[in-house]
């Protein structure tokens, strides 16, 4: 287990360095520079600018020290938050994103998860039907809908919740993202659930617990639950980089100062130490994710268990 | 169940409760300031919260016109040449610092060194010195800018420039606190370590969330100022600007999804408030390629294009119709109206054709070219427009769509055909309008290169009577026109939403309201 463990944590550092070079390479491919939006700067004023920011260097160069500064635990200035550096905006915004994700997709699992198996234990009952159509139109309509949708409802109709704003993070002001957060990734948990538990109530140890005159719910909760959230796990672990990725549109409509933000606007205005400093969060997260699924399947599944230890 | 119930309400009425007003203004400034290092700053919202927080030598009035800041007058030589400025008495920082002219003497240095790299620092160049500094050619001391008494700053420029007041009301110019910056070098703007000499003075902040500022009793005027607290939120998206708005959380905002404009017209208490704006949106053509070397292309292409159809139809009257690059709104000028502006659609089409015809273009042999554009509002809607115009006179365009930084970055490469471009000033003079088109080291905008036009520029731009001045650069635009390697399209309107709780305001074209001159009902 701990052999596996070693070995997948070794093979992140290449995956990581692919994705950080490539990343640096496109952002600097990507035409336009983090000036232009200034339009006719005099040629003297950006050679200074240019040499602030170590642009003036050639690439390879500046891809040398960015990968030292790396090492160093240095992201480097941010250019278009001038009095900050990287990772003191990663410091502040991250924690917003963390929260508003992991709130989010908490809430998700918990509902989705009860949802879908309550589904399932009423298949092509009403029930069933309503839950299955709820889970369709979660997932159907696209979160830049259904954003606008409650802001205009909750905020500017009844006035009941402030329509944008993060506040201190206090639940008036992560009620609307948080919602609009949760409602497809609630569809997707809730059909994934159904379907697998409706495939492991078919089989047969679970028919020789019922058999074994097992009351149903020790039945449902102890035999047919764990092997039914394998595939779940496996969309879970992925979905937390996702929902933290998925929330940067929620932070651009509700206005919430989370690292998505920092993302896009880093992007759009080509603030490239901003931009990698990112996507260094973001892989790492990912990765990290991936691994800790593979872990859990072990704990859930005894076959995957004893292949680790083999490893 | 009815403790349930009661429970519920509770909840409510706590959510409802926190929604009291308290009597502080509320500003929505679109995107996250920069910073609020004045010499690092760039752009609208970061010079909204400037203003409020830091003050020139001279600043701006209610109207948005030039104002004394921290100056209370000033004299200049005959030629325009020398400005000697006399500081108010008693000025201090908001920590009680005394604020003397060895300060302005200091931020001028600091702005134009190398090492603080300032994007505005150019627009100091008309200071004797101040382009061998900012090019690490002379030491930062050798700037002309001198404080020959704790209440005098003497500036000793290269040559007549009646202009030079109004490059003062910049948001670059103002005073920035030395014994700061020295104290905390780049975190000096932070919270708590910041110290300003504006009206307000920067409390806290939260990146992308909320900035506030808190009234200045240092301040020079502080006894004229109503508002006590200031808050700006940065917020980006249009729809959540303008629902924020709605619901009353914010008291003015310059953001709005322009689709909801008829709406907000209809309005019975009128939010809605526009002036016009100090932005030239034009199209530049890349005259260093054929077929733009050819002046009778550009006109041609120029003569076609219907600008009532674009102001009136597509942009739906918040823009007016432009045959010149300098906007109407600037004050003391008029740029001269080309004869063929009042000319009927049918006699233009005829004519352009004619100079297509001359150039070598026909029906046999279409003008063909690639246009490029930036997102943004109603753009592909009057891109698409002007291709059909175009198409009226045979001729075949093709559209282009890329984000504003590819744009910018091509057009300042040379790297296009035709391109969709604006160019903003917030100074009441049409030089920085006229400047684009100047050959420079790394070439204009377009590529456009007329020795007689930089000397009718250059010398206009010098001459020390405003009056006359103007005149001459009057002329040098209408030479420029006659060549036209822009084709100017329209002067679009500011436009601001303000609430009804907000007194004071007055609509100017800079566009400046500084939280100063407002009031706010409780």
């Amino acid at each position: 287990m701990s052999r596996f463990l070693l070995r997948r944590l070794l093979v992140m550092i290449p995956t990581l360095l692919a994705i950080v070079t490539l990343s640096f390479f496109l952002m600097r491919a990507a035409p336009g520079g983090p000036f232009d939006a200034d339009a006719q700067l005099e040629p003297e004023v950006l050679q200074n600018l240019r040499a602030a920011y170590q642009l003036d260097k050639p690439v390879p160069e500046q891809f040398r020290m960015f990968l030292s500064g790396v090492l160093r635990g240095d992201l480097g200035p941010s250019i278009g938050y001038a009095d900050y550096s990287v990772s003191e905006l990663i410091a502040i915004g991250l924690p917003v994103s963390l929260k508003l994700g992991l709130t989010a997709l908490t809430l998700a699992a918990l509902l989705g998860t009860s949802l879908g198996i309550v589904a399932a234990l009423h298949r092509n009952r009403g029930l069933d039907y309503a839950i299955s159509t709820l889970a369709m139109t979660g997932i159907a309509v696209p979160t830049l809908i259904t954003a606008p949708v409650l802001t205009l409802l909750f905020g500017v109709t009844f006035k009941l919740l402030p329509v944008g704003g993060w506040g201190d993070g206090d639940f008036r002001h992560m009620a609307l993202p948080v919602t609009a957060l949760v409602l497809p990734q609630l569809a997707v948990i809730a059909r994934l659930a159904r379907g697998s538990m409706l495939e492991v109530l078919n089989q047969p140890y679970v028919r020789t617990a019922r058999a074994a005159g097992l009351p149903e719910w020790r039945v449902i909760l102890r035999h047919a639950s764990p092997p039914a959230l394998i595939p779940l796990v496996s969309y879970l672990a992925p979905a937390v980089a996702g929902v933290m990725t998925g929330s940067i549109v929620i932070e651009q409509i509700f206005g919430l100062p989370g690292v998505g933000r920092y993302f896009v606007n880093g992007a759009l205005s080509r603030d490239y130490p901003l931009v990698m400093g990112i996507v260094m969060v973001y892989a790492t997260a990912v990765l990290v994710m991936n691994l800790i699924a593979d872990l859990l399947y072990g704990v859930l599944d005894p076959r995957t268990r004893r292949r680790m230890d083999e490893a | 169940m009815t403790k349930v119930v009661r429970v519920f309400f509770a909840l409510l009425l706590a959510m409802t409760s926190t929604a009291a007003m308290s009597a502080a203004l509320v500003r929505g400034i679109g995107s996250e300031p920069e910073s609020f290092d004045p010499h690092k700053a760039v752009g609208t919202s970061a010079s909204v919260v400037i203003y409020d927080l830091f003050e020139g030598l001279l600043t701006v009035d209610a109207n948005g016109e030039a104002a004394p800041g921290a100056a209370e007058s000033w004299s200049t030589n005959a030629d325009r040449s020398v400005y000697t400025f006399k500081l108010r008495p008693n000025l201090k920082w908001s920590d009680g610092t005394p604020l003397t002219s060895a300060d302005f003497v200091y931020s001028m240095r600091r702005l134009l060194s190398p090492d603080t790299a300032a994007r505005y620092a150019s627009f100091l160049y008309i200071v004797k010195g101040a382009r061998a500094v900012n090019t690490q050619k002379a030491p930062p001391e050798t700037l002309a800018v001198k404080a020959p008494d704790p209440r005098t700053v003497v500036f000793e420029l290269e040559g007549p420039a009646p202009q030079f007041l109004e490059i003062l009301t910049g948001v670059a110019a103002v005073a920035v606190p030395r014994h700061i910056i020295e104290k905390f070098g780049r975190e000096w703007t932070r919270p708590g370590n910041i110290v300003s000499n504006g009206a307000y003075q920067l409390v806290d902040y939260s990146p992308n969330t909320l900035i506030t500022a808190k009234r200045n009793a240092n301040f020079h005027s502080a006894a004229s100022v109503k508002i006590d607290e200031v808050s700006y939120l940065p917020i980006e998206d249009d729809n959540a600007s303008l629902k924020r708005f709605q619901s009353g959380e914010l008291d003015v905002t310059q953001r709005f999804p322009p689709e909801q404009l008829d709406k907000l017209r209809r309005e019975k208490n009128r939010s809605l408030r526009t002036a016009p704006g100090r932005g030239s949106t034009m199209l530049a053509l890349n005259t260093r390629q054929k077929p733009f070397d050819d002046p009778r292309v550009r006109r041609a292409l120029a003569l076609a294009l219907d600008r009532n159809v674009l102001t009136d139809r597509i942009l739906r009257k918040t823009a007016e119709p432009a045959y010149f690059v300098v906007p109407s709104s600037i004050g003391n000028y008029d740029s001269l109206r080309p004869d063929w502006s009042d000319w009927s659609m049918t006699e233009r089409q005829k004519q352009a054709r004619a100079l297509l015809s001359e150039a070598g273009f026909g029906p046999g042999k279409p003008l063909r070219f690639t246009m490029q554009y930036y997102t943004e509002s109603k753009t592909r809607t009057l891109a698409v427009g002007m291709v059909a115009m175009w198409r009226a006179i045979g001729v075949n365009c093709e559209l282009v769509n890329k984000d504003l930084g590819a744009v910018i970055s091509s057009v300042n490469a040379g790297n296009y055909q035709v391109s969709l471009y604006a160019w903003y000033s917030s100074f009441d003079d049409p030089f920085t309008f006229l400047d684009l088109f100047i050959q420079k080291p790394r070439g204009s905008i377009t590529g456009y290169a007329n020795a007689d036009y930089d000397t009718a520029f250059r010398s206009a731009n010098r001459t020390p009577d405003p009056i006359a001045r103007a005149k001459a650069l009057a002329q040098a635009e209408a030479l420029l026109m006659r060549d036209m390697p822009a084709i100017p399209l329209f002067f679009a309107e500011g436009q601001k939403l303000v609430g009804p709780r907000v007194g004071g305001w007055v609509d100017n074209a800079r566009g400046a309201n500084l939280s100063r001159y407002l009031t706010v009902r409780g």
